[in-house]
């Protein structure tokens, strides 16, 4: 009997990755705030004035026009595929100690990559996208009816993996002694801010520690926690609290804002629809 | 799982995809293992250890001076003529490695003349916390021995 429950458990979760379907438009939202996260973080550098040599005036180029139409959702599946395309071939060059190291080795950059690698395999263009309008106005010219917005959700999923193990493996890198003592936070901090004059006040040490300690149990929290509707209503908050926190004093660039985007992907789909439709009632 | 739909029957097409999706899904979650758990170097798996890094090497030091048996702590600053720590140098006021100690040290043994000693009570960022350096040291304005840099104190992993 426990076997048969086992397996029956079994069979929907794996039918809720692989086969479950619902409204594309978190991913749309994903999309177009992936593409600002991208323009502000790597934007400058793609820039035709800073490209050297016509691979890289070819990459620029694929660049900005491949992402500009997955801004606004025009041939998306092929918009996707080069701008993840174009992200990838930057990622290795920078990884393989090429021209874009300079520009392209943080941890910010690697998550958009893998976030544009999950928008190319993911119906993003299905909703809020010029794709979608394009065809609604063929089948209000009495062509064939638009497609529903709806859509196979395990990029979804992925997408909100992605973001978990970010957390989870942050975590697993803080469990190192020079973290939990606070002194990681402390030479972060005189790094930053003080120098080699680190505040010799006791309650500065005792705050280290207590602020290690929270983000630790905060990230390990986020890292499960969110996939839990219950969990989400109070942690949604706290890592947006927690992000926040992080952009305002310390560089991230945009991985506060796109890892707050992919909240997004752990939400219930058809629950970000009502969200919509709540927000963008008809003009009154 | 309300917006799940069970499958019965495994047709190619599912199997296909679900095969799909469990190798990106293994990449997200276990790529990282190869750096944060193995030490493996190479750069193409990703290492979510943000700022993990940063400020390494960074020195926090106080300085003596000691003259006869007097151990006489120095304001770094007001002894090389910077009243206001802002105005300051960057490498007097960030101390990096042992080699940023030792040029802070070096200017201090100028400033205060021959015969003082200069003593440091140092500790350096390390990944298992802060370490102290120099800690047997008599006297910095006397060469410093050449020294082994422990695990610990390697960038990379």
């Amino acid at each position: 009997m426990a076997a048969e429950t086992r397996r029956v458990r079994a069979r929907r979760l794996v039918a809720w990755i692989v086969d479950a379907e619902g409204s594309t438009r978190s991913l749309a939202l994903i999309r177009i705030g992936a593409v600002l996260c991208l323009w502000a973080c790597v934007g400058e550098q793609m820039h035709l004035r800073a490209a050297v040599g016509p691979e890289r005036l070819l990459l620029s180029a694929v660049f900005y026009a491949a992402s500009l139409a997955l801004l606004f959702g025009l041939a998306t599946p092929l918009a996707a595929a080069l701008t993840a395309g174009v992200l990838l071939r930057l990622y290795v060059d920078a990884h393989l100690g090429g021209p874009a190291r300079a520009f392209f080795a943080h941890h910010h950059q690697a998550l958009l990559t893998a976030v544009f690698v999950l928008l190319a395999v993911a119906p993003a263009g299905r909703s809020l996208s010029l794709d979608r309008w394009r065809r609604l106005r063929r089948e209000a010219r009495g062509g064939p009816p638009a497609p529903p917005e709806r859509g196979p959700l395990w990029p979804l999923r992925l997408l909100a993996l992605q973001a978990s193990a970010v957390y989870l493996w942050s975590a697993i890198d803080k469990l190192a002694l020079d973290f939990l003592t606070g002194a990681r936070l402390e030479r972060i901090a005189m790094e930053l801010y003080f120098g080699s004059d680190l505040p010799e006040h006791a309650a500065f040490g005792a705050l280290a520690v207590v602020s290690a300690w929270c983000v630790l149990l905060l990230e390990i929290a986020l890292g499960v926690g969110l996939w839990s509707s219950d969990a989400r209503r109070w942690l949604i908050p706290a890592g947006i609290a927690l992000h926040a926190l992080l952009y305002l004093a310390v560089p991230v660039c945009v991985f506060s804002a796109l890892m707050v985007l992919l909240y997004l992907a752990y939400a219930d789909p058809a629950a970000v629809d009502r969200a919509l439709v709540r927000l963008l009632p008809a003009p009154r | 799982m309300d917006a799940a739909i069970v499958h019965e029957e495994m047709s190619t097409p599912r199997a296909l995809r679900a095969l799909v999706i469990a190798q990106l899904a293994a990449w997200i979650a276990l790529a990282p293992a190869h750096r944060q758990i193995f030490g493996g170097r190479a750069g193409w798996a990703p290492a979510w250890d943000l700022y993990a890094e940063l400020g390494l090497d960074l020195v926090r030091a106080r300085f003596y001076v000691v003259r006869g048996d007097a151990r006489e702590e120095l304001d770094r600053y007001a002894a090389l003529g910077f009243h206001d720590p802002r105005l300051a140098p960057r490498w007097l006021r960030t101390l990096r490695g042992e080699t940023g100690a030792l040029r802070v040290a070096r200017e201090l043994c100028k400033r205060v003349g021959d015969g003082a000693v200069i003593q440091v009570d140092a500790q350096i960022a390390t990944r298992r916390g802060w370490s102290p350096i120099f800690a047997d040291a008599v006297d910095l304005c006397r060469p410093q021995p050449p020294r082994a840099l422990p695990p610990e104190r390697r960038r990379g992993r």
